[in-house]
Formats: structure tokens, sequence, C-alpha cells
């Protein structure tokens, strides 16, 4: 994958992000506004492990930490992405740096390379999908 | 190595790569050496139509791109519900072609 493709999905991801939290920041509080994004959700009826993360993101905009964590702990990560990820990414334009990538390429080798790294990402999902489901999102 | 490997390969695998890569690979296998053979065979290929049914059936958590090693995209994907159900449709189209590219990338390791 070329760095342009990369820097471009990264982009589109943030664009869409920022887009849907704010149409959702925009209906918040509306009595017609629930909408459901989710194939699985739809399909089955239960919420998948990250059903709640956009909710989870609105309380956090209102200050709730701890609501927004017992909602779903995963839009905490979002939090972090979409408050980071702008800057990263003016600055690697500005600079002509490819240091996201690096970064990314780090990080994904680290993630996958050792088995209990793999089966104790893969714990925290289903134990958090369990929990999602008990809450009945 | 030998002719007859070489398309008894090219026959096994041909639905794993791009079609116009094939001739060009057929030439590569041909002069590449036979003490290679070993790691030809190791090597973790993915069937395209495989992916395609796990992208279907569980896409929606990111399994299909876990599965090509794009761990990155995986984890996003898994954390925005399947990049709100747009991006879930979107791979059934794609994860396909990015199979065979991801083949090919660990072919070429061995081949050139």
């Amino acid at each position: 994958m070329s760095n342009t493709r990369f820097y471009s999905i990264v982009g589109i991801l943030l664009l869409t992000g920022y887009c849907w939290l704010t149409w959702n920041v925009l209906a918040d509080g509306a009595d017609s506004f629930h909408p459901t994004v989710c194939l699985f959700k739809e399909a089955t009826g239960l919420p998948c492990p990250s059903c709640g993360t956009t909710r989870a993101l609105l309380l956090l905009t209102h200050g709730k930490f701890s609501e927004s964590y017992l909602l779903n702990p995963f839009g905490f990560f979002l939090a972090a992405g979409l408050m980071i990820l702008p800057f990263w990414l003016t600055f690697d334009l500005v600079a002509k740096r490819t240091s996201f990538r690096h970064w990314y390429v780090q990080t994904e080798r680290f993630f996958s390379g050792s088995r209990w790294m793999i089966a104790s990402s893969v714990a925290i999902v289903i134990a958090n999908w369990i929990w999602n489901i008990s809450k009945g999102l | 190595m030998d002719q007859q490997h070489v398309d008894m390969f090219l026959m096994t695998y041909s639905k794993y790569f791009e079609g116009y890569q094939l001739p060009a690979i057929r030439e590569k296998l041909l002069k590449m050496d036979e003490t290679k053979m070993i790691q030809l065979q190791a090597v973790n290929l993915k069937d395209p139509m495989m992916i395609l049914v796990v992208s279907i059936l569980v896409g929606h958590f990111g399994v299909d791109r876990f599965l090509l090693g794009d761990t990155g995209l995986g984890v996003v994907k898994l954390l925005t519900c399947g990049g709100l159900g747009i991006w879930t449709i979107i791979d059934w189209f794609l994860i396909m072609g990015r199979t065979r590219e991801v083949n090919m990338q660990r072919l070429a390791m061995i081949l050139y």
C-alpha cells in the first residue's frame, strides 16, 4: 500500500467519524433520533462488542466519564484516536514525514507478533461483548 | 523447478492470484531454485473465496482483515461497528482483491 493511499484511508475514516459524531451531537436528545447502523444488531437483535460507542462518545462530550465507561469502554479508544489523529496527520502532511505510518506498522507488529497479546485482546473484546449483551445495549 | 511442478502449482493456486500475474509467476517459478521448494510449500496463502465467506459472516467484527494480517484495519473495523456497517458491505466487494494482493506479496518474498 502506498503512503498516499494509507493516509487517504485514515483521512476518510477520520472525516466519516467526525461527520457521524457531529450529526449525533446535533440531534442529541431528539426523541425521534435512534439510528442503528450495526448490521449485527439489525440481523440478530443482540448488540455487537462495539455497540454503544457513539453513545459513550456523546457522554464524553458532556464530561460524564464514568457513565461513558460503564456504557462502553471502547469509547475511550475512539475518543483518543479522534483527538490525536487530526494533529498527527496534519504534522505528517506539513513536515512531509511518515511518522504515523511508522508507528502504525510497529504497533501492528507488536500486537500480532505475540500469541499472548492476541489472546488477551480477544479475551477483552469477548468480555466486553458479554457485558454489552448483559446491559442490553 | 521443473515444468510439471510449476503447472501443478499454478493449477492449484490460479484462483489465489490475479490473472495478469500468472505468466510472471510461472516464469519466476521455472527459474526458481529447487531448494526453495520447501519454503514455497510453507507459504501461508489464503483462499479468496474462503475469506469472502468469512467477510460475509463475521466481517462486521473485522475477522476478514485479521486473517489477512491487516490487524490495524481489523481493530478499527471492530471498534466502529464495522465502519458504521458501511465498511462491512464495501469489504464484501474489496476483500477478494485484497486477498490476492496479500497472496502475491507473500509469494514475492520467496520469488524475488
